[in-house]
């Protein structure tokens, strides 16, 4: 019997804490997306759904929510490209925190 | 010209607009015809932009963010004959576009070179851009001549286009050029749409001077920091929302202070002054001019910056060759410390609005404190309410109609409106502007649930899907009832009046800046 990795589960079970709350405020915040499957969609920032304005809010929300402070070079544009690439950044600055 | 990696210098420039002229004529533009022009923020777009003049057409660009629906409305209403785009666009709206009678061609930058590629469509072609020595008939347009033509919004309908002649855009370019001292040495970052008059008068005043401009589609506030400093800008123009993104980013400015940046403006709409005082503190060495206009005259006002600490809150005085009054009521001249319309004239009054005399004639009136034999020329009622100081400085009350201005953009609440009552879910819908600290005003919908139930998730995501993100509402509030004024229409005041305590608790809040406890 295989036991899945203690850390394993940790990491998962902590990625969808973010991803989840992610989701939900992208949906909200910018209703361009409701329709997108945002565990698949990626170059969410190569469409017109969201602006520049939009992204601070989304900033602001990641930071406020996670209890991170984001640095100026991580807030590049292939950060946000996907929740995917965006929830595993916040869950890596979580620990690191 | 920098446009990502690629750099023209202006023999390029001049290479490439004749060349486009040369496209436009062997297409068949005549003197006047309209050219829509649909592309991204790119050196193409401003080569465009000159080779319609040179071609004696008219060009009109639009806003690249707009969907579909918005521009058939554009180029239906301005009658175009050439529509320069992206095969891009063309291949996601051209299905919608295609129907429209007066389009004569398409233009295509990029993509494929011949027609029979092109879905079968004779129409659609390749623009060429890099023909050497193209040769075309001069233009017999003079000043008079109709320029440009730039669709803004008002309080209700659809945007309507405001005329522009090359009297009138060179006038401002003129103007600016002088009171910014602009020269050769300049390098001026661009951001904001050559749709938007502001953001064409830096192209035009840095080709006057044979300046070099920087074109600039970003995100994050990161990309303009590094633009900065890597391209050595001089000059920087933008739209409050512009500063409050930019202040994010603190720390960006402090590791890479940008050495070069001699001044920034703003138009669009009011910068708080503790923003003033935030961009005071983050750009020391650079001077922050503080403007005010409105598309159908150009600019009208600016602030010194010598008075800015003495008058953060104050939109300025009249720019160079222009005078600017209040009037009542009564059409008399307001004195100091009284609330009244803002009137301009001066060299940048527009034409009035393409083919809508009404409109035109309730905005571009007899100047009314001259006699009409003592040579009274026309002058521009801006719909903004305003008042003056003793010393002549004027400072913003608000608008007397219900138009909404949010982040820059000039947004009718009937469009919105339109949209969403085509949803069926309201039986009655209406959009008012509610303050914010960040976009100066965000759309808010207020709407009464139509008889069988209301979807307002579903609502919004149509919105998203058929407007630009600016005009899509950021809440839809269901009530019971509407308020009605006196005369049986909808209270805009009074719906905005209700929400405001409200709204300027939360917009004094704010999203807390970035905190750097250093």
């Amino acid at each position: 019997m295989t036991m899945p990795q203690p850390g394993a589960i940790t990491e998962a079970a902590d990625l969808d804490g973010v991803r989840q709350p992610i989701k939900d405020f992208m949906q909200e915040r910018f209703p361009a997306l409701r329709q997108v499957d945002l565990d698949r969609a990626d170059q969410l920032l190569e469409g017109d759904a969201i602006d520049s304005l939009g992204l601070l809010d989304l900033v602001a929300f990641l930071e406020e929510t996670f209890g991170i402070t984001f640095d100026d070079e991580e807030l590049d544009p292939e950060n946000f490209d996907s929740v995917d690439v965006l929830a595993r950044l916040v869950a890596a600055k979580q620990t690191g925190a | 010209m920098v446009d990502g990696d690629r750099r023209f210098d202006y023999g390029d420039f001049a290479d490439a607009a004749d060349s486009c002229a040369a496209s436009l004529h062997a297409a068949g533009i005549r003197r006047g015809d309209r050219v829509v022009i649909h592309l991204p923020k790119s050196a193409e777009e401003c080569f465009a932009i000159f080779g319609v003049s040179l071609a004696g057409g008219v060009f009109v660009p639009v806003n690249p963010l707009l969907k579909a629906e918005q521009a058939r409305h554009i180029l239906e209403d301005c009658e175009a004959r050439f529509l320069i785009t992206t095969s891009a666009f063309w291949q996601a709206v051209g299905a919608t576009l295609r129907e429209v009678p007066s389009l004569r061609r398409v233009l295509l930058t990029d993509g494929a070179a011949d027609d029979d590629t092109e879905g079968g469509d004779p129409r659609v072609i390749r623009l060429a851009l890099d023909a050497r020595q193209a040769a075309f008939p001069p233009s017999p347009a003079i000043g008079e001549d109709l320029a440009a033509i730039l669709y803004t919004s008002g309080s209700t309908g659809r945007p309507k286009g405001v005329m522009l002649s090359h009297r009138n855009l060179l006038a401002g370019a003129r103007i600016v050029t002088g009171y910014l001292g602009i020269t050769a040495d300049e390098r001026i970052l661009s951001i904001l749409p050559f749709s938007f008059d502001y953001g064409l008068n830096q192209l035009l005043t840095a080709v006057g001077q044979g300046a070099a401009t920087v074109l600039l589609t970003f995100r994050f506030a990161q990309e303009i920091v590094k633009t900065l400093a890597r391209e050595r800008i001089t000059g920087l123009a933008g739209v409050p929302s512009v500063w409050a993104i930019l202040a994010r980013a603190e720390r960006a400015l402090e590791q890479s202070p940008p050495a070069d940046l001699r001044y920034i403006t703003n138009s669009g709409g009011a910068v708080p002054s503790e923003m003033v005082t935030t961009l005071r503190r983050l750009l020391p060495a650079t001077d922050i001019v503080l403007m005010y206009g409105l598309t159908e005259a150009f600019r009208s006002t600016y602030l010194p910056p010598a008075e800015i600490d003495r008058r953060p809150t104050s939109m300025g005085r009249a720019i160079p060759e222009c005078e600017i009054f209040l009037v009542d009521r009564h059409g008399r001249r307001c004195a100091p410390g009284e609330t009244g319309t803002l009137v301009h004239r001066g060299p940048t009054v527009s034409l009035g609005y393409w083919r809508r005399p009404d409109d035109t004639a309730r905005v571009l009136r007899q100047n009314p404190l001259i006699p009409a034999e003592q040579g009274a020329d026309i002058v521009c009622y801006s719909g903004d309410l305003a008042v003056q100081d003793e010393d002549g400085f004027f400072y913003f009350v608000g608008r007397n109609d219900a138009m909404i201005k949010s982040a820059g953009h000039r947004i009718s609440p009937t469009e919105v409106e339109e949209e969403l009552m085509a949803s069926g879910q309201f039986a009655q819908i209406a959009v008012v502007g509610l303050p914010d600290a960040v976009a100066g005003q965000r759309v808010h919908a207020v709407g009464v649930a139509a008889a069988d139930g209301c979807d307002q998730a579903g609502a919004l995501a149509r919105c998203a899907e058929n407007l630009p993100a600016f005009m899509v509402p950021r809440e839809i509030e269901l009530v019971e009832t509407l308020p009605l004024s006196q005369n049986g229409k909808v209270d805009y005041k009074a719906l905005v009046a209700e929400r405001s305590a409200d709204a300027s608790r939360q917009a004094s809040a704010g999203p807390p800046l970035r905190g750097r406890a250093s």
